[in-house]
């Protein structure tokens, strides 16, 4: 199934090239043609990552509104560390903290990524005062109980998928490169996501996601993108539908600071169970 | 965690050194709780309750310098129980001061460590007291005075305790609590190596070193500790109580040393854990005359014992794409005594169930049963939460014997015996702030 889906999906590429001959005249220079979608998928997934490059730390709140099908509305509160890897060939560590509902305040999650082996993560669980080591195999479930899931939330390395590029086209005030990507890494809720990355700064603007069997699942759309030390775009208003159960969750960040000075001291056990 | 600025007002009034524009970070958080206690089966004794109403509350205060160098964390509980005097009590849970340099932390106050891996029975975490009022499963534990230096490098995290204060166990009202275990203790016989007797606290130097690294998938503990044991041996004294005529049995704590080693392997949805210990402790022999007891007229010995538990937790996440998760736990007890040890978790199995819905509500249902393979006793134990609105949860536990067994030469299960009219239901109604 997935062998007829890539021909169609090539063919329709193929047609918006030669609809779009424009497109292709502002192009980034060394981009791959659209006859290599794979290649070119792959390109502009680097581009994306490269412009993140050197952010060295953030730190970062987080207000999540879930709302449900009935329209009851619940909230949470988290704060994120975040150092990236000088070697570009493994993930970035991170530090959750939970503050909001206030039975688990104090809740904190330490993830050392990897690429394409598990991560690595720990919890601390405040009432026992104890360290855990978790299984980092949850890619699929849904994180707090929103409609995010696990995996939506780490860190989206380019070696976490196989890319193909479909089209470009127009979304909102910019045009847009049209990627399907397929996780690599074991454990995935979906076959296959499609992405929509802008062609002038390189950021996600709107995400597919298709579950295991292929059927559309939920959509997630970017806003309210600001851009920190001249460089680093950070979108400030992710939403989550649900296309399924029809719920929503709404991500909104606040008082992201870059280059705070976090280093690897600070992502030790240790500095776990002192998160607050 | 609420930070409230108008608090800063507190620092000053507690003459802290908090310049003009120095933002102090100060943090308050708690929790109140409603407790309704149920115990179906039929008192033993007319003075025996069978509905108990409590409250209990929890509050933090931590105030933190800018650089997040120096903490202050004061964190007080208190319980009051309708019936069980012994139940209703205050505990310093933490009061400490706390300084981080880079890798290098250390702490003088109260303050509570857990050690281990496991989730039946912790057998390497020693440092803190169980509360054993508060509730029976042990995971409840009292604020233990300490000095503790620890430093996390790139080869291990090595910490090391002074513990100048040594808390013993507390045990229910031996008239009105429940769960009854069958006999009483009387906090003021309580008897310690060196020969002196009472006092719910006691200036001791005990010490312990835990040292703690990481290995890709493995996570690896070593640690040692000496000092005064946890865990009393319980004294024959051929006396009774004079309200229900139960045994009266007097604490014993002895001077303990204990090695300890804990592993988790972490291998995809599979989480394999071991915990080991050998301990030295001088025991009294049991007394034939006290019915197999041992009793102050027995001999002492000095006793090596190893004790091991592990097994795996396995969890099916999002469970039929239903978002939900279910986890799987088998745990093994091992006590070299076997069936003549003096705790439960001589030759036992425990299994759990853990059911987590993932919903706004994070409602979770946990099934627990135990197994003691020397008898065939057995007891399961059912816990679900919910969280209600945005500050409320509500937690409801059961547990009940399941079977009194015996041992292939006939003795029967003494503690199961005892616990086998003390089934309980406990709802809880939890405020946070």
């Amino acid at each position: 199934m997935s062998f007829t889906f890539t021909k169609i999906t090539t063919v329709s590429a193929t047609l918006a090239a030669l609809l779009m001959p424009s497109m292709a005249l502002a192009e980034r220079a060394g981009l791959p043609g659209t006859d290599r979608p794979e290649a070119r998928g792959k390109a502009i997934a680097e581009i994306t990552d490269a412009t993140n490059l050197g952010f060295g730390d953030t730190t970062s709140e987080m207000e999540m509104v879930l709302t449900n099908a009935n329209g009851d509305v619940s909230e949470r509160r988290l704060r994120f560390n975040t150092l990236e890897n000088k070697d570009v060939t493994d993930g970035d560590w991170s530090m959750m903290i939970f503050d909001d509902p206030a039975d688990v305040a104090g809740t904190a999650m330490m993830t050392y990524a990897h690429i394409l082996d598990p991560d690595e993560q720990w919890m601390y669980l405040p009432a026992l005062k104890r360290v855990k080591r978790i299984s980092s195999v949850n890619k699929s479930g849904p994180f707090m109980g929103s409609e995010f899931a696990f995996e939506d939330f780490s860190s989206q390395e380019v070696g976490k998928y196989s890319y193909l590029w479909l089209r470009d086209e127009p979304c909102g005030e910019f045009t847009c490169h049209v990627i399907e990507r397929r996780p690599l890494y074991k454990h995935s809720g979906y076959t296959r996501t499609l992405a929509w990355t802008d062609t002038t700064h390189y950021q996600s603007r709107k995400v597919v996601y298709y579950d295991r069997k292929n059927a559309l699942l939920k959509t997630l759309t970017f806003g309210d993108y600001q851009q920190y030390l001249d460089k680093y775009w950070r979108a400030h208003e992710l939403f989550m539908e649900n296309h399924v159960t029809q719920k929503k969750t709404l991500l909104r960040w606040e008082d992201y600071a870059f280059r705070t000075g976090l280093t690897a001291d600070d992502f030790t056990q240790n500095s776990l169970k002192r998160a607050r | 965690m609420r930070r409230l600025t108008p608090l800063l007002a507190f620092g000053f009034m507690l003459g802290l050194p908090i310049s003009p524009g120095q933002a102090l970070d100060i943090d308050v958080e708690g929790n109140v709780e409603l407790e309704l206690r149920h115990h179906p089966n039929e008192a033993r004794h007319e003075d025996m309750e069978q509905d108990f109403a409590s409250l209990a509350g929890e509050f933090e205060l931590g105030l933190f310098s800018p650089s997040g160098r120096h903490a202050l964390i004061v964190k007080p509980f208190a319980r009051y129980d309708q019936h069980d005097h012994e139940r209703s009590h205050v505990d310093l849970r933490e009061g400490k001061y706390r300084y981080v340099n880079g890798l290098f932390e250390a702490t003088i106050g109260v303050d509570k460590e857990f050690w281990g891996v496991t989730e039946f029975l912790h057998l390497v975490d020693i440092i803190n007291q169980t509360d054993n009022v508060e509730s029976i499963d042990g995971e409840q534990k009292l604020g233990q005075p300490m000095i503790k230096a620890s430093y996390a490098s790139r080869y291990g995290t090595l910490t090391g305790y002074a513990l100048p204060f040594f808390r013993i166990r507390q045990f229910v009202d031996p008239v009105t609590g429940r769960p009854n275990p069958g006999f009483t203790v009387d906090d003021h016989t309580t008897l310690f190596e060196s020969g002196e007797t009472g006092g719910s606290a006691r200036r001791v130097d005990d010490y312990a070193l835990r040292y703690q690294n990481n290995f890709g998938a493995f996570d690896v503990g070593l640690s040692w500790f000496d000092g005064t044991a946890r865990v009393p041996q319980l004294l024959a004294t051929g006396e009774a109580n004079s309200t229900n005529g139960l045994p009266k049995l007097r604490a014993y704590y002895a001077e303990l040393t204990q090695t300890g080693l804990d592993v988790q392997a972490t291998l995809g949805p599979w989480l394999l854990k071991l915990e080991v210990t050998q301990s030295t402790e001088n025991r009294y022999l049991p007394d034939p005359n006290a019915g197999g007891f041992p009793s102050l007229a027995s001999a002492q010995e000095e006793t090596e014992i190893n004790r091991a538990t592990g097994g795996f937790e396995y969890t099916f996440y999002n469970l039929f794409a239903s978002g939900t998760d279910l986890g799987l736990v088998a745990e093994y007890m091992y006590d070299e005594r076997k069936e003549k040890s003096p705790h439960p978790f001589g030759n036992d199995v425990g299994v759990g169930l853990r059911w987590t819905a993932n919903d706004p509500q994070s409602t979770a249902i946990l099934v627990g049963g135990l197994i003691d393979l020397d008898t065939d006793s057995s007891s399961i134990s059912l816990e679900a939460e919910r969280r209600l609105g945005r500050s409320f949860k509500a937690i409801l536990e059961a547990r009940f014997t399941d079977k009194v067994g015996a041992t292939d030469s006939g003795q029967q299960d003494r503690l199961a015996k005892a616990l086998a009219d003390e089934d309980s239901v406990r709802f809880r109604l939890a405020y946070y702030f």
